[in-house]
């Protein structure tokens, strides 16, 4: 519904405040500002992520275990927290930076210069805590997908450098770039970091369109181009991801991790791995923790355990209502390979990919029209308004891709000649379900539940405007303190309990991931 | 069909809950069904959707409850959003109290039809006549002046005047200033369309904009940080964020405060400008009575006395505050335009910024 009304306001004849978007050249910014984002993002998280999932993948090193498993918790830092954590790169770096420019070229020469250098903090800190979906889709593309391949490749005489081009990126591709749309689509409706470092998206833009234009028309017609680039990013993954079907050698599961051959490599890997982490996460941590030291005595510890109870709360029940309808979907299109389906579960995206408050006004008004529809409003506003039942649905609506993307890429892996000797065998389809598809599908399951647990726990716009009264979470605590209040010291406590508490979930579940592999 | 589908979520989720140990499943459940029920809804309770996000609000709303026993519920997100969810919501809105950081919101709030007069002997004793709506839809609380932060350093205060001064060749390259996008530099810019007209607004936008030493980016505090770096030597910023480094736990924020200086500017003239926060009785309050007593605890001498010491906003008798930090930086003249106007120019102002590609 909401993308029907988009659509239509498209066609409509443009309002004044739009001839102004067009005529002063707004929109020509935005597009390029939104554009630079991802394309630097995008470039820097795939190498980051594929980088550090092939080091950890085939080399044996010191600390590999360790590596493996902390590389993803960089997730766990919200990229509002980690434009704050990296505000000292502002005053440290480029401030003194900007003024030997101005001394040596000029003040024009600093302006653009402080432009430039913006646009690349902000691409680096967007990669930095964004790189891990790529990292995670890798691992489990090269250890499930490809792993008997990469073994074989290696065992004809290829190097390893040359197996992660000619057989290990190809066949995981499909889980890669499954990893790596998540990265776009988070950098499309990012829109606290760009206003914090003045760069000006799409999503910048319909905020400013909608609360200082007052402008819905333009806002929606805003939304429509972002929705256009969100297009052009999904279609783009279907053609990469293509008709390829390449299907895992479940029997021939087994430890890639090999002695190199050269110290060189184990110490390129263990560098690689240790320079990324400590960029990813030590240093914006530190960072925290630094803040936290000058804010600790101002805050009681008791007033902490509020927001945590929120938070972890909201996280695990909204996690698994998600993860079950996202199961149901992703099912569903592989029964009915039609492109209803298809298109169905690829429409499910754009409640990521739109910037949150977009998706807030969207529920709003499914809320007046469903009230509308049944007789007993006062019942259905209450359920939406005084329990977490409407949060929980818009979690839904902005989370489903996370959720699915994983299952849909773990489906393609199960070969259909499975369905089809289930169902000769007799069983029903939700019966091959239960049987087949279920548990083959624990990796990427518990993979989704990561990203989702992680990703609720982050989530901001939907919790601040639809949580019930008196609601906090760690986020909204963190949000408050940080953003609105600028008390960054008092902040950094609820933001270091939330990174820690998304470090905790990566753990969990990582062992959880581990069991099953040793089941 | 979709019976199996709400069969799938079921079993899904009892097989996850039945893999848990039992005291966490038994928690597990109870968190999920307390989440379910909502909040018992007695009469003495009031329901605030507040565009304030501070934890000294949440004090004082603890001290109401501890006067009235009337009980404080509260959403807290940003003006335009709760705007669009009482709407939504329609006559079944929780909500009793809208309260915002700025007047353009609440005039746009009551533009929307979603407020209602509340008329009080003592809101009318308490809040000056400017400082709230004609027909008291809306009463403000705190008061915010924004001003010219200069650098101790490289600008003397005698080089100083008024906003209109900042035009000047002589800020060629010397001025910071936020996004056009926050809501104080556009009832900054309202203030000057309501005093100068729209043509002389657009030309000190532009060249403003023009004296900038960078793009804006960041907030109020991020332009402070710049003229003690050097980068800039006169920022557009409101006084609590002074208040807010001078403050700060971190040694970092204080060193800045004591570079800078506070200059309130047209002293000569109309004042500096000021807005406020305040707040509104949602049309569809259910509960009417406690939402006026909210707003007469807020605009009252208790609360009025903590806002200076707390959040380092003005209360609403300017030239009363005991707050040391605050008559530290001198007594000033507050440019008393109807408050009102700044909602009624605010759309003004909007096209401005864009025409002077004030971004």
């Amino acid at each position: 519904m909401p993308l029907a009304v988009v659509v239509a306001t498209l066609f409509d004849s443009p309002s004044e405040a739009w001839r102004e978007v067009v005529g002063y050249g707004v929109l020509g910014g935005y597009v390029k500002g939104t554009m630079i984002m991802l394309l630097g993002t995008g470039l820097l998280a795939s190498i980051f992520g594929i980088g550090a999932a092939w080091a950890v993948t085939v080399w044996e090193f010191p600390g590999r275990r360790f590596f493996s498993l902390a590389l993803m918790f960089p997730m766990a830092i919200p990229t509002y927290v980690a434009a704050y954590a990296y505000d000292f790169a502002k005053y440290e770096l480029r401030d003194p930076m900007m003024l030997w420019v101005r001394e040596k070229f000029g003040a024009g020469a600093m302006m653009d210069a402080n432009i430039v250098f913006n646009h690349a903090l902000a691409v680096l800190v967007l990669a930095l805590v964004l790189y891990p979906y790529v990292y995670i889709a890798a691992r489990i593309g090269f250890s499930e997908i490809s792993g008997a391949y990469i073994e074989n490749s290696r065992l004809l005489g290829r190097s390893l450098w040359r197996s992660l081009f000619s057989v290990g990126l190809p066949l995981a591709r499909p889980a890669i770039i499954g990893g790596l749309l998540l990265v776009l689509l988070e950098v499309m409706n990012e829109y606290g970091a760009m206003l914090h470092y003045g760069i000006e998206t799409l999503t910048i833009g319909i905020f400013n369109q909608w609360y200082d234009w007052e402008d819905t028309d333009s806002a929606i017609r805003l939304a429509g181009v972002a929705m256009l680039v969100v297009f052009a990013i999904i279609i783009a993954e279907m053609v990469l991801r293509g008709r390829s079907r390449f299907h895992a050698h479940h029997g021939l599961r087994r430890n890639l991790a090999e002695k190199p051959k050269t110290l060189l490599g184990a110490a390129l890997a263990c560098g690689f791995c240790s320079i990324l982490l400590f960029f990813a996460f030590l240093l914006p941590l530190w960072e925290l923790l630094k803040l936290a030291w000058h804010g600790v005595e101002k805050v009681q510890v008791g007033e902490l355990m509020r927001p945590v109870f929120g938070s972890l709360s909201m996280a695990l029940l909204a996690g698994l209502v998600i993860l079950a309808a996202a199961l149901f979907l992703a099912y569903a299109a592989r029964l009915f390979p039609g492109l209803t389906m298809r298109l169905l579960s690829k429409m499910c995206m754009l409640g990521y990919a739109l910037p949150g408050a977009v998706v807030v006004i969207a529920m709003l008004s499914a809320t007046a029209f469903i009230s509308g529809l049944v007789s007993v409003d006062s019942l259905t506003t209450t359920l939406f308004t005084a329990t977490p039942i409407g949060l929980v649905m818009a979690y839904a609506v902005r989370f489903m891709t996370p959720a699915l993307a994983p299952l849909e890429a773990g489906m393609t892996g199960i070969r259909h000649s499975m369905d089809e000797a289930s169902r000769i065998l007799g069983r029903s389809s939700w019966g091959s379900f239960f049987r087949i598809h279920l548990p083959l599908l624990s990796m990427p399951l518990l993979g989704a539940l990561i990203v989702l647990f992680v990703d609720i726990l982050k989530e901001l716009p939907l919790t601040l405007v639809l949580s019930p009264p008196n609601v906090e979470t760690l986020a909204t605590q963190t949000f408050g303190l940080m953003h609105k209040e600028e008390r960054f010291a008092e902040g950094s406590l609820p933001a270091l309990i939330l990174v820690l508490s998304g470090c905790v979930g990566v753990i969990i579940l990582h062992r959880l991931i581990r069991r099953s592999h040793q089941a | 069909m979709s019976l199996n589908n709400v069969e799938t979520i079921f079993s899904t989720l009892s097989t996850c809950i039945y893999s848990m140990n039992p005291m966490f499943r038994i928690s597990f459940i109870a968190i999920i069904v307390s989440f379910l029920l909502p909040s018992s809804g007695g009469a003495k309770e009031v329901t605030v959707y507040s565009h304030r996000h501070y934890e000294a609000d949440d004090a004082l709303y603890a001290k109401f409850t501890k006067q009235t026993g009337i009980k404080v519920n509260i959403v807290k997100a940003s003006a335009d959003a709760l705007l669009e969810r009482i709407k939504a919501e329609g006559n079944n809105s929780p909500a009793d109290v809208l309260i915002t950081a700025d007047a353009g919101r609440l005039v746009r709030a009551r533009a929307a039809g979603v407020l209602q007069p509340a008329t009080s002997a003592k809101l009318a004793a308490q809040v000056p006549q400017n400082m709230r709506d004609a027909d008291n839809h809306w009463h403000a609380f705190t008061v915010r002046a924004r001003v010219l932060i200069y650098s101790k350093e490289r600008v003397k205060p005698s080089d100083l005047s008024s906003y209109e001064d900042l035009a000047g060749a002589k800020w060629k390259g010397r001025v910071v200033a936020r996004s056009s996008t926050n809501i104080y530099n556009q009832s900054l810019l309202a203030s000057i369309v309501a005093a100068a007209g729209p043509d002389q607004a657009t030309a000190w936008a532009t060249a403003v904009r023009g004296n900038m030493a960078r793009a804006p980016e960041g907030s109020d505090r991020d332009q402070i940080r710049a003229v003690a770096a050097g980068i800039a030597d006169v920022a557009i910023a409101n006084t609590y964020y002074v208040g807010l480094l001078a403050n700060s736990p971190d040694p970092k924020d204080r060193e800045v405060a004591g570079k800078i200086g506070v200059f309130f500017p047209n002293q000569n003239g109309r004042g500096a400008h000021v807005n406020i926060s305040g707040g509104g009785v949602v049309k569809s309050a259910p509960n009417r009575n406690n939402a006026i007593k909210l707003l007469e605890f807020l605009t009252g001498s208790q609360a009025q006395a903590s806002f200076p010491e707390t959040t380092y906003e003005y209360p609403l008798d300017i030239s009363g505050t005991q707050s040391k930090l605050l008559k530290s930086w001198g007594a000033f003249k507050a440019d008393n335009l109807p408050l009102q106007t700044l909602g009624e120019k605010n759309a003004d102002a909007v096209k401005i910024f864009a025409r002077a590609r004030w971004k």
